[in-house]
């Protein structure tokens, strides 16, 4: 019989459902004949039941539903896998953003506070406080005059290159980061550019989303 | 009578087998393509995470074990006297790799060891402080603030000296080893 047909039949064979359970699993059940219960039981006289080649094969809608909880319950642990796999994947990624923000952070004040002029002193300060916090900006802000006019009596400027920078520690809050500074300086007594190296530690602080610099340290 | 036999889970099937029944073939075929395609993407999707999550691990790993050996290597490296010359010069060249360690054997050998030999230098290195600059799965940079103390017969009483540099490390074998050190500062010597 098609499979079709025999669907139909069920179909308008199961009217009560509560009754059905019983009527559903008798070999004359609304199939009709050609699809026998995989639990058939040998004929009485002994003689081995002429459909207990066919017991093993489930009918259509059994296969069906079978198939389909298969499928469901692979794709469920498909996703508690992919899930569980996403957990580290996102973390490292959130790392490598956390820390690209923060070197990004370290190198531009460095940039800025071993890049310093007399004749742009002010405006530097400005961006280099922006990007601080705690008592090293209060240190900055109360000793901004007093730089700005050492600054312009000694004429000093310098450019320099961080030719290396590290992050040594990171958390979600707090990082330390080395660096390396190679700096060229001019003044009233030095008329050649004279390089300076220098060795740097920084310690930042997250503040909301940003990453302000807290300490700004020469290693000798 | 089999009714006895049935668990209640076959029960559960018979009675879900009998509504299935009322499915549309079409709709059960839609179904299982539906749910097939769902689990080839979740499949996809759950292989592609564990490669991520695989050279997630791997990057840490290689950041912390890259920095740590970085420490120890260049601190060897660095570290060597009159006396030990030949014996130090072998042991750092188990420290180094490729290009850098075809430079620093003959290097070490030709140069440095006569030198020290011919004035009794003696040099301790210490790596104060180490930070990875970059990092892949095999090759990490990292930067290393040197301390280091020097004598020699002409100046017995050591110099220190501070420096910083930029070293590669390689993964050779399950070795992270030196295969490039470029300084990048010299502070003025203090005694």
């Amino acid at each position: 019989m098609a499979e079709g047909t025999t669907e139909e039949l069920a179909g308008q064979s199961d009217v009560d459902e509560s009754d059905g359970d019983l009527a559903a699993d008798e070999d004359s059940g609304p199939d009709g004949e050609s699809e026998p219960h995989a639990d058939s039981e040998p004929a009485e006289d002994g003689e081995p039941d002429a459909s207990a080649a066919t017991t093993v094969r489930p009918r259509p809608a059994r296969r069906w539903l079978i198939s389909v909880a298969a499928l469901a319950l692979v794709f469920v642990a498909l996703v508690g896998a992919a899930v569980f796999l996403a957990r580290p994947v996102l973390a490292f990624r959130a790392d490598s953003a956390r820390r690209a923000a923060i070197i990004a952070v370290a190198t531009d004040v460095a940039q800025r506070s071993y890049s310093l002029s007399f004749q742009t002193f002010p405006q530097q300060s400005g961006a280099i406080i922006a990007e601080t916090s705690g008592n090293y900006r209060q240190g900055l802000v109360s000793s901004e005059r007093g730089l700005q006019y050492i600054l312009t009596q000694g004429q000093v400027k310098s450019t320099c290159t961080i030719t290396a920078a590290g992050i040594e520690r990171d958390d979600a809050n707090t990082a330390t980061v080395l660096l390396s500074i190679t700096s060229s300086v001019t003044n009233t007594q030095i008329h050649t550019p004279q390089v300076r190296y220098y060795r740097v530690a920084m310690n930042l602080e997250r503040q909301g989303a940003k990453w302000l610099v807290e300490s700004n340290d020469v290693i000798a | 009578m089999r009714f006895p036999r049935l668990t209640a889970l076959g029960r559960i099937l018979s009675r879900l087998a009998r509504r299935a029944n009322r499915v549309p073939p079409r709709l059960r075929r839609i179904t299982v393509v539906a749910l097939a395609v769902l689990v080839l993407a979740a499949g996809a999707a759950t292989t592609t995470l564990d490669i991520a999550a695989r050279q997630a691990s791997a990057l840490d790993q290689a950041r912390f074990d890259a920095v740590a050996q970085a420490r120890l290597r260049v601190a060897q490296l660095l570290t060597y006297s009159a006396a030990t010359i030949t014996t130090d010069i072998d042991r750092a060249r188990q420290d180094t790799a490729g290009a850098f360690a075809q430079y620093y054997a003959p290097f070490a050998q030709q140069t440095i060891a006569p030198a020290v030999q011919q004035a009794g230098t003696s040099s301790v290195a210490a790596v104060t402080r180490a930070a990875a600059v970059s990092v892949t799965a095999d090759t990490v940079v990292v930067i290393v603030f040197i301390d280091q103390k020097t004598s020699s017969r002409a100046q017995p009483q050591a110099r220190s000296t501070s420096s910083t540099a930029q070293v590669t490390m390689t993964d050779v074998a399950g070795q992270w080893l030196i295969s490039a050190l470029t300084p990048t500062s010299n502070s003025p010597e203090t005694q």
